[in-house]
């Protein structure tokens, strides 16, 4: 595998991408070494774990973070109502050695797979994507660094599990938090900012097919144009392509400011920015080149 | 061919180093990485730049400054220029501009310490009409050796009541709580198959880690003996505590104050500290703990808690930019300006205007009630 059958691989799948990142795919795979993707929201880092996943041909595990995520329902947690079933079930069977018992009590029948140890144990290395990681607190964090050098997951009530191949791991994350210098020393660093110009066009015009040429053009053009105004939440490439379809839906084959205002909803989610925004439609307008029409 | 190899090694090296200086995190496992990941790539020049790109940089800072840093190293490079000499060249550089810095603020500086001793004086008689028989209420400037004896009781107090959220990780209790039906099978199971005994588990309280910086500037200097002291009070009954004391630089005493006495340990404290009284640097010192302590050390679960009088002669953008990087990484920044406590009090020290945006609480604490108001209040 090279550089270039990565880059076409991603392109396959209809992510467009540039070399900066593809290298880094390219070279988190080879070195074997998780990739840690930041940048804001809404730029296809999920995506790109996607993309990787359907590219490689093999599975992608998803693990999203958040507060208080813990091991049980990260890695594994052991199923309770069944163990509790199968100790009622054993005793008019009576089984007498209790060893027997713990070893069918605490075995891979009652164990509930979560996502890291579902990655380990699959046959074909998978994708395994660590979604958020900034939203899980430290504890967490420095519990991953170990499996994340190791390899394995110990049981207690088992033993040590050994991964069976090592997945491809791409963790992502939104700056809320600054990740630890101990993860990032594991991992190559990726940033992903909004797209330019072109490369944001042909991601309209790939992703929204049916789309009017023009349409697309004006429409690249006003989001690249608004991401520089003062917004409390600026939009991505998600809102971008959303409103693409939805405009593309209706049929519209040119923005106005008419169509603008009533569809500020799709690309705006915050209150103030649409007020702003509205109030400064028509400058932004002239900016990007459009004209209305009356 | 294979001498080919060993140069390409021995730049790869060399430019770490580089990176190193410039404040990257290079570590020989990302050397080797760097070096494998060569041996992957087709050589020409744009390859080899993407790919020292992806191999080095740990974060957004260091993206950023990536693109000058390898410019700057591989042009000196085909300049011929070894690169050692280009290093050393840049260092003393540094080193030169640095004198010239200090110069250029000496008459400033010189001002500011006339208004400071001038500032003190007033200072006092501010500190002797607070002077009251309550011992919560005292000004700590007008503090006695009995006081303090008084005060270290009520630290205790304060310690153990300080607050606790619940957090999401769950220990063993004996009363109260959820049932742990992990717990309960793994032990019941060996009584037979009769689940005999219960066993219950309940949230873990978190725990908030306290971070106390000190001034103990000359303009700090009629407070910094007693916080000094409730530093080392509660370092005695909290362990989740980090102590660090600053003038010009920083200063960490957690290790100081391990002294079983206190006049032992103040000893101590003002023999490590090269500024005890001197000058202040704020931003200095903040940038010191920012760059250090604050990546190691700090969590969502930490307080940072400042004691200065916000007047300084440093740079109030430095202030600015380390609290951002402390705000980052900690749960809550807390400063107690001891003269905030005075009628009439305005914030108008360069470095306390710049602070101030970023701060969650700003208090006096410039007497035992104030004081434990505001670290009752400490939640995470």
């Amino acid at each position: 595998m090279n550089l270039d059958t990565i880059k076409s691989l991603l392109q396959s799948q209809g992510y467009i991408t540039d070399d900066y990142v593809s290298m880094s795919v390219f070279l988190a795979m080879t070195l074997n070494k998780a990739l840690l993707i930041e940048g804001p929201a809404g730029v296809g880092k999920t995506e790109i774990a996607k993309v990787m996943a359907k590219a490689l041909d093999t599975n992608l595990i998803r693990l999203q973070c958040y507060e208080g995520l813990d091991s049980n329902h990260a890695i594994y947690e052991w199923n309770y109502q069944q163990q509790l079933l199968f100790l009622k079930m054993s005793e008019n069977q009576e089984l007498s050695n209790t060893n027997l018992l713990e070893s069918q009590l605490f075995s891979d029948k009652f164990l509930l797979k979560r996502p890291l140890l579902q990655a380990i144990s699959q046959e074909k290395a998978p994708v395994l994507l660590i979604d958020e990681m900034d939203r899980a607190d430290e504890e967490f964090e420095s519990f991953l660094l170990e499996i994340l050098s190791d390899w394995q997951i110990t049981i207690p009530e088992i033993g040590t599990i050994q991964a069976k191949s090592i997945p491809h791991v791409i963790i992502t994350g939104n700056r809320n938090r600054e990740l630890s210098e101990a993860l990032r020393r594991r991992c190559l660093y990726l940033w992903i900012d909004y797209p330019e110009f072109d490369k944001e066009l042909e991601i309209v015009k790939q992703k929204v097919p049916q789309i009017d040429a023009q349409l697309a053009l004006q429409i690249t053009k006003f989001m690249q144009h608004l991401r520089h105004e003062k917004l409390n939440k600026v939009p991505g490439i998600a809102e971008t392509l959303d409103w693409a379809t939805a405009l593309a839906a209706m049929h519209f084959d040119h923005l106005d400011k008419e169509i603008i205002e009533s569809t500020l909803g799709v690309i705006l989610k915050d209150w103030q920015d649409i007020r702003n925004t509205q109030l400064s439609l028509s400058e932004l307008m002239e900016k990007v080149g459009v004209t209305s029409r009356l | 061919m294979l001498q080919r190899e060993t140069e390409i090694s021995a730049h790869i090296v060399a430019f770490s180093r580089y990176l190193r200086v410039k404040g990257f995190m290079v570590s020989p496992m990302r050397e080797s990485d760097a070096l494998l990941a060569l041996t992957h790539i087709e050589p020409t020049k744009q390859n080899f730049y993407l790919a020292l790109r992806c191999v080095f940089p740990q974060n957004f800072k260091n993206l950023k400054d990536f693109d000058a840093i390898f410019d700057n190293y591989w042009k000196e490079l085909e300049k011929g220029v070894d690169a050692k000499i280009a290093m050393a060249e840049e260092e003393s550089a540094k080193k030169k501009k640095k004198p010239v810095e200090k110069k250029q603020s000496a008459p400033a500086f010189e001002s500011l310490k006339n208004w400071l001793y001038g500032n003190k004086e007033k200072e006092e008689e501010l500190a002797a009409y607070s002077d009251n028989v309550s011992l919560e209420k005292k000004d700590f400037s007008a503090f006695t050796d009995e006081d303090l004896a008084e005060a270290e009781k009520l630290i205790k107090l304060i310690a153990r009541r300080l607050a606790q959220k619940p957090s999401r990780r769950f220990e063993p209790t004996r009363r109260g709580g959820v049932l742990d039906l992990r717990r309960t099978l793994q032990k019941n199971f060996r009584n037979g198959e009769e689940i005999l005994f219960l066993h219950h588990k309940k949230a873990k309280p978190t725990r908030v880690k306290l971070f106390l910086i000190c001034d103990v500037s000359k303009s700090m200097e009629i407070y910094s003996r007693f916080f000094v002291q409730f530093m080392y009070a509660f370092k005695k009954v909290y362990h989740r505590i980090e102590t660090y004391v600053f003038s010009t630089s920083l200063q960490r005493i957690s290790e100081e104050l391990n002294e079983s006495d206190f006049r032992t340990a103040l000893q101590k404290v003002s023999d490590t500290v090269p500024h005890w009284a001197g000058g202040t640097d704020i931003g200095q010192s903040l940038q010191n703990f920012a760059e250090n302590d604050c990546q190691r050390l700090l969590d969502r679960k930490s307080i940072v808690l400042i004691i200065s009088d916000g007047l300084d002669m440093g740079e109030p953008e430095l202030v600015e930019d380390s609290l951002k990087a402390i705000k980052k990484r900690a749960n809550k920044i807390v400063w107690l300006n001891p003269l905030a406590g005075h009628a009439g009090y305005k914030p108008e020290a360069r470095s306390m205007k710049a602070a101030l945006p970023l701060l969650d609480v700003f208090a006096s604490g410039h007497n035992f009630e104030t004081l434990k108001e505001v670290i009752l209040k400490l939640k995470v």
